[in-house]
């Protein structure tokens, strides 16, 4: 096991601003809000 | 509660023989009551006066009584051979800052050094006996004098004569009376007709005795305290240890030979000679002469300086203003060379500026000193009037010029931090000062406390916009009282009542033992039972408690009090119990224990001597470290941190663990021993990692580094202005932490569906695409918006056009914007939009206003009574309504259509 995995979580976790255990939840929500907006706009458009 | 110090002196001046009489008087000597201030003195000729200001006048200004005059280092000189040959052992100086007595920061007097707790008592401990020391002390209790008194220092020298009577070696009044009087008139040739010697008593909160003071032309320059009797007033006995406790100025020695005009000038050496020429002040020791004399008795804490002073200037025939200019120059000089070498000191011995405990005082002195050379322009730099201190004290204290660095370091950040700091002041300050409230004395100790705003500041900003402000005089005093001592937290007290001390078995190796129940307490609505013996650690020392078993019973905490173990349980037990303790849990937090001595001497190799331990809790999935600096380190510190720990740990050294007498510890290590506090005890359980790290410590601890496995420092964070916390893990912790972060990034990786290297990258993608997403979102809904409200249907009714409707997914603005679309001076136009809340906006065209309809009081009326509010005038009316209310919507849009066809009717 290496320090790798850390330095890019806490990397990930600055660009999210948030807490390093947060960043899989965090990933998966923007990931489901980028989804909804592409219905939203194939809605709107 | 301490001694009623004047029942004291009642009580012995019935017998003031028995208290005060030694031999030396029997030559000649007489004892007289000073007609002016009250007290008793022994003199050798027939003066009147005790001479003690304001008794008398410092005679020495100008014309010292002694055959030559010594500086500093040549006083410590004088004193080490006088002494010396009289069988003293002259010791090296102990920290500035007290690291080994519970409840004082600093070192305030030689005392100190020795003074010990042992079981609640305060005992004293002499490496030597008689000995004689040059004891650095550091007192804030005088700040505003510093510098302005020509006496006053926050960093000066006591000598420290110092013997226990009935001990070999010792003795008692006779003898160190002899020896002062004559170090006094041999060593320093002082004619013994200028000694007077007061009659003076010291009580602490459970000792007290006589003293003498000594004084010569006016100064004082020693006391002797003989600590005889232990208790109260009403119930005392005379010690077994009698203590010879006598303090001597060194610096009041070295100016009593030199006569300057101030302590300063003969006590800090060639230093005031380069500060003068370094700041460019000019010095008239002439006038400064005439000052000092008629101002020797100048307090600023007891009078009125500016009163003060103007009283001295008429004497010398100067206006105040003109007295003022020129010596206040020289007063910040004086100031700035004191704080600068008791920075030195504390410096020196890992002492921090900080908003904590002692290191506030040191704050203080540092933002003083910083203050004065900005005021008048001097251009100085403290590290390095610091370093010049250092120099010139080389012979006497070596180890200063070994710190110069540090100087450097620390006051530089102090500096930055000083001006941040300013610069906020002023805006707050400013503004406080334009709100015309007063500024008291809370206000000012909040502002002190909080932003570092001094009440000096405030005059200054406060005189800019021509307002009056004085500073209290007594401001410092009071603030630095409240960060001089450490209070002692009240711990919750259980009464073990008298339960034997368990005998301790954790420091071994075996988990599983035999114990008898001895007892059972409640306590907190739970069960703990006390054996005569138990493996089981209790949470102490930052160390969380171990679990297991007594018997089939789960030991769910562990708790110590007075030496007597308690083990939480759910049933009462009795008779033979088996012990069982967790083994899992027990090497976890020995391998987090042994972890913070390594980081903490990895910490102090890397930041510096200051690191010094604040505090640690070692838990099962993690622990911290909090350590004494002046930033959160930087990402490559840390990590230098982490190597260096782990390097210790592939050594695989032999962690010694060893139970040794206090003195001998000390003297052996130091007192960074004393990491986690002092520790009130004979004898100290010393937790050794060679040549890293030695500690005081109760805690388990691994017998090899190797058995910790890894360190991992997971972050740190600045939890205070100069402390830091570390947090980190060693052993399976370590490996649990970073399993989880191996599997928090593949998680992320997984749903990104990227390699783990490409998760960076995929996350800004992501957070970008979104972003323009929202963007694109945004402009359609504003787009669609327009077409919508295109498509909206305008109601005819007779000349007119109405629109009465509910516009889904609307805030103000949407409703702003069909109106600005739609209304025209036939128009009338009710809008309600349904979003976070209930928006309500309606316009009245100025042809419509004729049929006597208001949109501003339709919206009021209407608002109001749903529970929300609006308004506005005739032409246009804007509220809101709670969203609890949108049952309620339709009844009162129809409200509205009757009440427009009824009008138009
Ligand atoms: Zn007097
Ligand atoms: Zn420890």
């Amino acid at each position: 096991m290496t320090r790798e995995s850390e330095a890019l979580l806490k990397q990930v976790a600055e660009i999210l601003g948030v807490p390093v255990s947060d960043v899989p939840k965090v990933v998966r929500n923007l990931l489901d809000e980028s989804n909804k907006l592409d219905a939203l706009i194939t809605q709107l458009e | 509660m301490g001694i009623d110090k004047s029942r004291v002196m009642k009580l012995f001046q019935k017998d003031p023989d028995r208290y005060w009489r030694v031999s030396l008087f029997d030559e000649g000597w007489t004892r007289k009551k000073c007609p002016n201030c009250g007290k008793w003195f022994w003199s050798l000729t027939d003066r009147e006066l005790c001479g003690d200001p304001p008794c008398g006048e410092y005679e020495f200004l100008g014309k010292p009584p002694t055959k030559k005059k010594l500086d500093y280092i040549q006083t410590w000189d004088a004193i080490e051979k006088f002494f010396s040959k009289e069988g003293h052992t002259p010791i090296k100086r102990y920290p500035v800052i007290c690291r080994w007595f519970p409840g004082l920061y600093f070192t305030v007097a030689s005392i100190v050094d020795f003074q010990r707790s042992a079981g609640g008592k305060t005992v004293f401990e002499l490496p030597a006996n008689p000995l004689v020391v040059p004891q650095v002390c550091l007192r804030f209790n005088d700040i505003p004098n510093i510098g302005v008194s020509g006496r006053h220092m926050s960093c000066f020298t006591m000598i420290g004569q110092h013997a226990i009577s009935g001990e070999k070696g010792g003795y008692w009044k006779d003898r160190c009376v002899d020896l002062d009087q004559r170090f006094l008139t041999e060593a320093l040739g002082i004619p013994e007709e200028k000694v007077v010697w007061t009659e003076d008593i010291w009580a602490g909160p459970n000792a007290f005795g006589s003293s003498l003071e000594y004084y010569v032309d006016g100064l004082e320059l020693g006391n002797a305290v003989f600590t005889e009797f232990l208790g109260t007033i009403d119930n005392y006995k005379v010690m077994d240890q009698k203590v010879i406790d006598m303090g001597a100025g060194h610096e009041r020695f070295t100016w009593i030979t030199q006569g300057t005009p101030t302590a300063y000038d003969a006590v800090f050496g060639p230093v005031m000679g380069r500060l003068k020429k370094e700041s460019g002040v000019k010095y008239d020791e002439k006038l400064f002469l005439e000052y000092s004399k008629l101002a020797g008795s100048i307090n600023a804490d007891e009078r009125d300086l500016e009163k003060s002073r103007a009283g001295v200037a008429k004497k010398m025939g100067l206006g105040a203003r003109e007295l003022s200019a020129q010596i206040a120059p020289m007063e910040a000089l004086y100031a700035i060379a004191d704080h600068a070498r008791a920075l030195a000191f504390a410096i020196s011995d890992s002492g921090l500026p900080s908003n904590v405990g002692g290191g506030y005082n040191l704050r203080v002195i540092a933002r003083r000193a910083m203050g004065l050379n900005e005021k008048f322009n001097f251009g100085l730099d403290l590290a390095e009037v610091s370093a010049w201190h250092a120099d010139y004290l080389k012979p006497l204290f070596p180890e200063l010029a070994e710190h110069k660095e540090q100087y450097k370091e620390i006051l530089g950040v102090e500096k930055k931090k000083y001006k941040q700091t300013m610069h906020r002041a002023r805006r707050v300050v400013t503004s406080l000062i334009a709100s015309k409230k007063p500024i008291g004395a809370d206000k000012m100790q909040e502002l002190y406390e909080s932003q570092g705003i001094t009440p000096e500041l405030i005059k200054e900003v406060a005189e800019k916009s021509g307002k009056k402000f004085e500073v209290p005089a007594d401001f410092y005093s009071k603030m630095t009282e409240r960060h001089m001592t450490k209070e002692d937290k009240e711990a919750e007290v259980i009464d073990v009542g008298d339960l034997p001390q368990t005998k301790k078995l954790f420091y071994g190796k075996p988990l599983k033992f035999k114990a008898k129940v001895l007892g059972n307490k409640r306590i907190g609505g739970k069960d703990w039972a006390v054996l005569d013996r138990s493996a089981f650690y209790a949470e102490s020392g930052g160390q969380d408690h171990d679990t297991g078993y007594l018997n089939k019973e789960r030991v769910n905490n562990v708790q110590i009090v007075s030496g007597v173990i308690l083990h939480q349980v759910d049933k009462r037990l009795s008779g033979d119990v088996q012990g069982e303790v967790d083994a899992e849990r027990r090497k976890q937090l020995t391998q987090h224990h042994t972890a913070a001595h390594l980081v903490n001497g990895a910490a102090r190799r890397v930041l510096g001597e200051h690191v010094w331990q604040a505090g640690a809790q070692k838990g099962v999935s993690k622990a911290h470290l909090d350590i004494t600096h002046y930033e959160n380190p930087g990402a490559e510190q840390v990590q230098e941190i982490e190597g260096l720990a782990n390097k210790v740990v592939a050594e695989g050294r032999t962690v010694h663990k060893a139970v040794m007498p206090r003195a001998e510890a000390e003297r052996e290590y130091g007192f960074r021993l004393y990491q986690g506090g002092a520790v009130p005890e004979r004898e100290l359980r010393i937790v050794s990692i060679p040549d890293w790290d030695t500690e005081a410590c109760g805690g388990t601890h691994a017998d090899n580094t190797g058995e910790v496995e890894k360190v991992v420092i997971t972050s740190t964070e600045k939890i205070q202005d100069g402390i830091v916390r570390v947090w980190f893990r060693a052993g399976r912790a370590a490996d649990n932490y970073l399993g989880e972060m191996d599997r928090l990034l593949g998680e992320a990786a997984g749903l990104l569906m990227v390699g783990d290297e490409g998760v960076p990258r995929a996350v800004e993608k992501l957070m970008a695409d979104w972003k323009a997403k929202r963007k694109k979102v945004d402009e359609l809904r504003r787009k669609n918006a327009k077409g919508k409200i295109k498509q909206m249907q305008m109601r005819a009714l007779k000349k007119y056009r109405v629109l009465i409707t509910k516009v889904d997914n609307a805030n103000m603005d949407y409703l702003r914007e069909i109106s600005r679309q739609l209304s025209g001076p036939r128009t009338f136009l009710f809008l309600v939009g349904i979003k976070d809340q209930v928006y309500v906006f309606s316009s009245t065209g100025e042809e419509f206003l004729k049929e006597g309809i208001s949109s501003g009081k339709i919206v009021q009326e209407l608002c109001k009574k749903l529970g929300g509010g609006g308004g506005g005038p005739p032409t246009k009316g804007e509220g809101v309504i709670p969203l609890s209310q949108k049952a309620a919507i339709d009844k009162l849009m129809e409200d509205v259509n009757r009440r427009v066809e009824a009008t138009l009717k």
